[in-house]
């Protein structure tokens, strides 16, 4: 593991970047400790963090005196151009309307829908209200609610991460149930693909790794982790419990997954304070979509966070000090289990104080206020209360979060953005809680954060009053008209109807949405080589083999949803490479390079060309010798198939009876979830003729694989 | 000169000049309409801001001092140690192995760390007065890419280096030239295109032995052609020709360029690499992937298929521990020493278009995002460096600017004897050198008006290739292209404060 020094240790963004996100995310990642960095060159009065590098303190730094104004607010990026702050917002506004925009182009155009006046619009919750509602006064005219097409679609990819199989779209297609669209989201939410897509996600958002750039928890407390997760979406658990658990954990990191939250927060090369820090920025982040705590931790926010947190400009360094002093006792002990593999045990010591007493390390120095040496514990939103007799600090800190309202909204926003792709706080993490209140007059100039301020209370309200309840969260945005507006606005669209959610917005798929969709499409799922690592043989199987670093077996999975993190799969597959495809669509690594949802060359390339898509579009006959054949069909594999798995195409093939037309349907039904169109069942029925059926079958797959409206949700 | 050595002074040479707006760190705060208010009162502007002055007066426009065709960009990332590498400064800590030896007009040179590079340097001007504006290896590696703060808005949108290289160069394109603009080699941390069309995004591969993947389809050409029309005929009417804007274009721009590369002899020769060449550009006889990078660039050029900016990453310098250990500096140094050497060497023996070599027709520039510290941490027992006999970032570093009309051979600059800051910054504008400089100088050694601004950007502000150059902000270091220009006398006169 490669030891880094400044800058390296600051806070994530969001884990899970849209293209126009990343940008501000390096923002948010570099730009406090970067400045720091500009500050020793310039301004000389930040120097604090000098000795790191080995030079010789200076003399200004020993100063006795507060050191919370000490930075020269002339070098703040948040003062000299508050505009990029600002413009994020537009800018992801614009790429969300612009990949919609092109999405939906691509779509078939028979449909025949038209705008719909808001007030006209169906109402199924208090989502709808304050939606069309909004839609109402601004004037603005609705997008339709999309097809049943279109929906099964959109609300499976969501909520588990996969495409529905073509049995599950024709039946619901076939329903004449009301309330299908309802019953369909229960269903999903109560799937084992549900719990796969949930756990990918939250692994993102606390950043579940084996290696990360400041700390390793190896496969162990990964998987630790993944199983706390996993559990807890399995379970249901209250949102508010499992933040608890993280934020209180102690115990050995292999047995109790949740400590890996907080050992995700360490800070090497400084002193202990840092870590402290770092423990509270990824806590304020995670839980209270507070990205600014970072900035906060260095400088006070006046001089500093004026033109764009109007809430941060007012808060101090001590007052982010107080948050994190609530883990100046959480103590982390090295256990070594192997050569160079290490467990750790998190423990809460008796005593132990947030000390002002440091000149190194990775933030500005902490001097001591006056008299004043060391910073209690002081939660720093609502009632900014402390530690109570005989409770512990992280108790104390899991008791204010999960009571505060902060807590719900980022939460909320967080689940709102992965279905609806625009949060209502954009980026998700930036949250000004000074410009959340609708009933709160502003100063001159400033204007409310959320796209829809009464929305997000509603929710997080809805949130809270449920329990913290995850499903129920989310089936009440997928219930909503909202969600299933059409992403087609037949009108002239524009950017500024973006915060009204005028229409549904497109995303490209995540790459494990991707493979997993082709590997749904084509029927061949993917098969591990036999392999022998560290004396320990895995033998040839479907799907993946999970590994500890000594190369014992732990368990298998059977879809990319279901891999704990992007390190994985550490083995090749015969029939295709699956880590390739997942790496070439950006799913990061959770740490210093995260998701992006950007499109390339290579993709396209990959798309087209891969072994990966090309094993499973091949026409390949049967070889009655064959035992071990992976490519076109799969041949039984002991303990896994009995029978030989067909892909779609070699099923086509050779299913007897079928006309032209059935292949056609069954190719977009497997492929892209929905029937062809007349005009496109037009354009491809001569292919039989021009390439004949094989030629015609194997083009068919590629090309529909290649299709926007495959690689996209939309 | 002994305020330069203190960590905490502050003077006009260590502060360089940097408009408001252009970055976050240090410099006056001006808004540009100030900037030209004050610059034009003479001497009470002059008063205030002496640099800016001065600047203004003698801005009168871009000074282009080169015509090379191609750029090749080597980003060492994790930040080399200067004081190892390009900027050697011997002491007690120096292994023996390093060998210290003169090459060029009295380069002192770690020749038995790059032995083959040593026999190329006389190719080769180091500027050693380069100061880096932060130590966060993320911010300064995109920094060093797109020439301004990544956190001012510009740097937002704003496109590598290189891509506004293939841009410029763009038009030159014929049919038959089918490869990007802009290839980068070896992975590591790459600013894309920035608002440019995705045309000019970097298009990553790798050579190799078995070349490179994806090129062909399964099913034969024919067949494969066949397939991509009908994925024209089945997905809508607007693909290339959408009413839609910027989005469709890029989609499409990436599987047509992705066709144009596919089937094609040429570009399979350029990615198809021989064992023997990937051994000679290797360490040890093994091929290595920054070895591999460079025998691809080289092959890129040769072919003369429309690829005109090179970016090749090479890590491993980040070494704060155990530097002399031999997966310390050794590592990197060792891949970096046979692949540049070998690269230079070669293309200063292959025939360029224009009657020269190669060489002349290709800017080489490498350098890191920082360099490394260079004096005795606290609790170090080792002189020079820190407690784990590493070293840690710092602000002082370098960059190597070879072929492409740069006369090599030559140090520019000097730094104090123990290489921690400039005392000497060997050019006419007699302040240290920053990224924005060494954009400008890049640029003009392509020929390119680094003056220019374009006036496509989202934001509608205009995107300058360098900001605020066109006011004389920043320039290129115009020494490296002329031997007989000696540089001017350093403005070393601190202002009292």
């Amino acid at each position: 593991m490669p030891m880094k020094g400044h800058g390296e240790t600051s806070s994530r963004a969001s884990s899970r970047l849209r293209p126009a996100e990343w940008s501000v995310a390096l923002v948010k990642r570099f730009a406090v400790l970067a400045f720091v960095a500009g500050g020793l060159m310039f301004a000389m009065d930040h120097f604090g963090a000098f000795d790191a590098f080995g030079q010789k303190a200076p003399k200004r730094a020993v100063r006795q005196q507060p050191i919370q104004t000490a930075t020269n607010a002339d070098d703040c990026s948040y003062v000299k151009s508050p505009d990029d702050y600002r413009d994020v917002v537009t800018r992801h506004r614009n790429s969300v309307s612009q990949i919609t925009e092109v999405v939906a182009a691509r779509m078939s155009s028979d449909d025949g829908i038209a705008l719909v006046p808001p007030q006209s619009m169906p109402r199924k919750n208090f989502v709808d209200d304050l939606i069309f509602g909004k839609m109402q006064s601004a004037g603005v005219e609705s997008a339709p609610v999309c097809s049943d097409e279109e929906f099964i679609r959109r609300v499976t990819l969501d909520l588990t991460g996969r495409i529905p199989s073509p049995t599950d779209v024709t039946n619901f297609l076939k329903n004449q149930d009301p309330n299908k669209r309802d019953v369909l989201i229960d269903a999903l939410l109560n799937s084992s693909e549900f719990v796969d897509k949930w756990t990918m996600y939250f692994g993102d958002l606390y950043k579940n790794t084996s290696q990360s750039n400041n700390i390793g928890r190896f496969v162990g407390g990964r998987e630790a982790f993944h199983k706390f997760i996993r559990d807890s979406i399995e379970q249901n658990k209250s949102y508010a419990q499992m933040a608890t658990e993280m934020i209180v954990s102690r115990g050995d990191s292999y047995v109790v997954g949740e400590t890996n939250f907080i050992i995700g927060g360490f800070v090497p090369m400084g002193p202990a304070q840092d870590t402290y820090d770092g423990y509270a920025v990824q806590t304020a982040q995670t839980f209270l979509g507070l990205s600014s705590m970072d900035c906060l931790l260095c400088h006070d926010g006046a001089g500093h966070l004026d033109a764009v947190n109007l809430w941060g400009s007012k808060v101090t360094r001590a007052d982010a000090w107080g948050m994190a002093a609530f883990f100046a006792r959480t103590r982390r002990q090295t256990v070594n289990v192997g050569t160079n593999i290490q467990k750790y045990m998190i423990t809460e010591a008796t005593t132990g104080e947030y000390d002002l007493n440091t000149t190194t390390g990775n933030r500005s120095s902490r001097l001591p206020m006056g008299s004043q040496r060391n910073v209690a514990p002081k939660y720093m939103l609502g009632n900014r209360g402390g530690v109570s007799n005989g409770e512990d600090r992280r108790t104390a800190l899991a008791r204010y979060i999960t009571a505060d309202p902060q807590f719900a909204r980022a939460s909320v926003n967080y689940l709102w953005e992965e279905l609806m792709v625009e949060a209502l706080v954009s980026p998700s993490n930036t949250f000004d809680l000074a410009r959340l209140n609708p009933d709160e007059q502003l100063p001159d100039g400033w204007s409310l954060q959320p796209n829809n301020a009464e929305l997000l209370e509603a929710l997080a309200q809805e949130f809270s009053n449920n329990n913290f309840n995850i499903r129920h969260l989310l089936r009440t945005i997928a219930q909503s008209y909202t969600y299933q507006l059409s992403s087609k606005y037949p009108g002239t669209w524009k950017i500024e109807y973006v915060p009204l959610y005028a229409r549904k917005f497109a995303r490209r798929l995540d790459a494990e949405e991707l493979h997993d969709a082709v590997v749904k499409a084509t029927n061949l799922p993917p098969v591990t080589n036999a392999a022998t690592r560290n004396g320990v043989t895995i033998p040839r199987m479907i799907g993946f083999p999970i590994i500890d670093e000594l190369g014992a077996k732990k368990r298998e999975v059977q879809w990319a949803m279901q891999l704990p993190e992007p390190r994985e799969p550490q083995f090749g597959q015969t029939n295709g490479s699956s880590a390739n495809i997942l790496n070439t669509f950006l799913r990061g690594n959770r740490d210093l390079n995260l998701r992006q949802a950007d499109s390339s060359i290579l993709q396209s390339l990959n798309m087209m060309n891969n072994d990966f898509i090309s094993n499973r579009i091949r026409y390949i006959t049967t070889n009655n010798n064959s035992t071990t054949n992976t490519v076109g069909y799969i041949d039984p594999i002991p303990g896994y198939n009995t029978e030989r798995i067909f892909s779609t195409v070699k099923r086509l093939m050779e299913t007897p009876g079928l006309t032209n037309e059935q292949i056609v349907t069954e190719l977009y039904l497997n492929t892209l979830s929905r029937s062809p169109r007349a005009n496109e069942l037009q354009k491809a029925l001569p292919y039989f003729t021009s390439m004949g059926k094989q030629g015609a079958i194997e083009s068919l797959q590629w090309v529909l694989l290649n299709k926007v409206d495959f690689l996209f949700n939309y | 000169m002994k305020d330069h050595l203190q960590p905490d002074h502050s003077c006009d040479v260590c502060k360089p000049l940097r408009p408001a707006n252009s970055g976050l760190f240090g410099g006056p705060v001006l808004g540009r309409r100030e900037f030209f208010q004050i610059a034009g009162t003479g001497v009470a502007g002059s008063f205030v801001v002496p640099m800016f002055a001065k600047n203004a007066e003698a801005q009168t426009g871009a000074q282009i001092y080169g015509k090379a065709r191609n750029l090749i960009y080597i980003h060492m990332q994790g930040a080399p140690s200067h004081t190892d590498t390009f900027d050697l400064k011997v002491g007690s800590w120096t292994p023996a192995d390093f060998t210290p030896d003169m090459v060029g007009s009295g380069v002192l040179f770690p020749k038995g760390l790059m032995p083959t590079l040593a026999t190329q340097m006389q190719h080769v001007a180091i500027i050693r007065s380069v100061r880096a504006p932060a130590l966060v290896h993320g911010l300064q590696q995109i920094w060093t890419q797109i020439a301004r703060n990544p956190t001012s808005l510009m740097g937002k949108i704003s496109p590598n280096v290189c891509a506004v290289v293939a841009r410029e160069f763009e038009p030159q394109r014929t049919s038959a030239q089918r490869l990007p603009g802009f290839v980068s080699l070896n992975g590591g941390s790459v600013t894309a295109n920035g608002y440019f069309n995705a045309r000019y995004s970097p298009f990553a591969a790798n050579g190799s032995t078995n070349g490179l993947g994806n090129l062909t389809n399964f099913a034969g050409q024919t067949t494969f052609d066949r397939r991509f029309q009908m994925l024209q005929e089945l997905d809508g009417e607007n693909r290339g020709n959408s009413p839609l804007g910027d989005a469709v274009t890029d989609m499409d721009s990436f599987y047509g360029q992705s066709r144009a590369m596919m089937y094609n002899p040429e570009v399979d020769a350029v990615f198809r690499l021989t064992a023997a060449e990937t051994q000679r550009y290797g360490v040890n006889n093994a091929q290595t992937g920054f070895g591999n990078a460079c025998l691809t660039a080289r092959n890129l050029l040769k072919s003369n298929l429309g690829t005109r900016a090179i970016q090749i990453s090479i890590g491993g310098w980040d070494n704060h521990t155990n530097i002399y250990a031999a997966n310390g500096i050794y590592n990197p140094a060792r891949q970096f020493d046979k692949g540049v050497g070998e690269l230079l060497r070669d293309l200063s023996s292959t025939p360029g278009l224009n009657g020269g070599t190669l060489l002349d027709e290709t800017l080489v520039v490498w350098m890191g995002e920082f360099g490394r510290t260079v004096r005795t941490a606290n609790n170090s027992s080792t002189p020079g460096l820190n407690g784990g006999a590493g070293r840690d970032h710092f602000f002082q570093h370098f960059v190597c600017f070879a072929g492409g009309g740069v006369s090599g051979g030559r140090a520019i600059g000097e730094t104090t004897s123990d290489g921690f800051a400039t005392v000497n910054p060997g050019w006419s504008e007699g302040r240290p050198i920053v990224n924005e400089d060494i954009a400008a100088t890049i640029y003009s050694g392509l020929g390119i008006d680094y003056t220019k601004t374009l006036h496509d950007d989202p934001y509608q502000r205009g995107f300058e290739y360098v900001p605020f150059a066109s006011q004389g902000a920043w320039k290129p270091v115009k020494e490296i292209f002329q031997r007989s220009a000696a540089p001017e006398r350093p403005k070393l006169n601190p202002r009292k404060r």
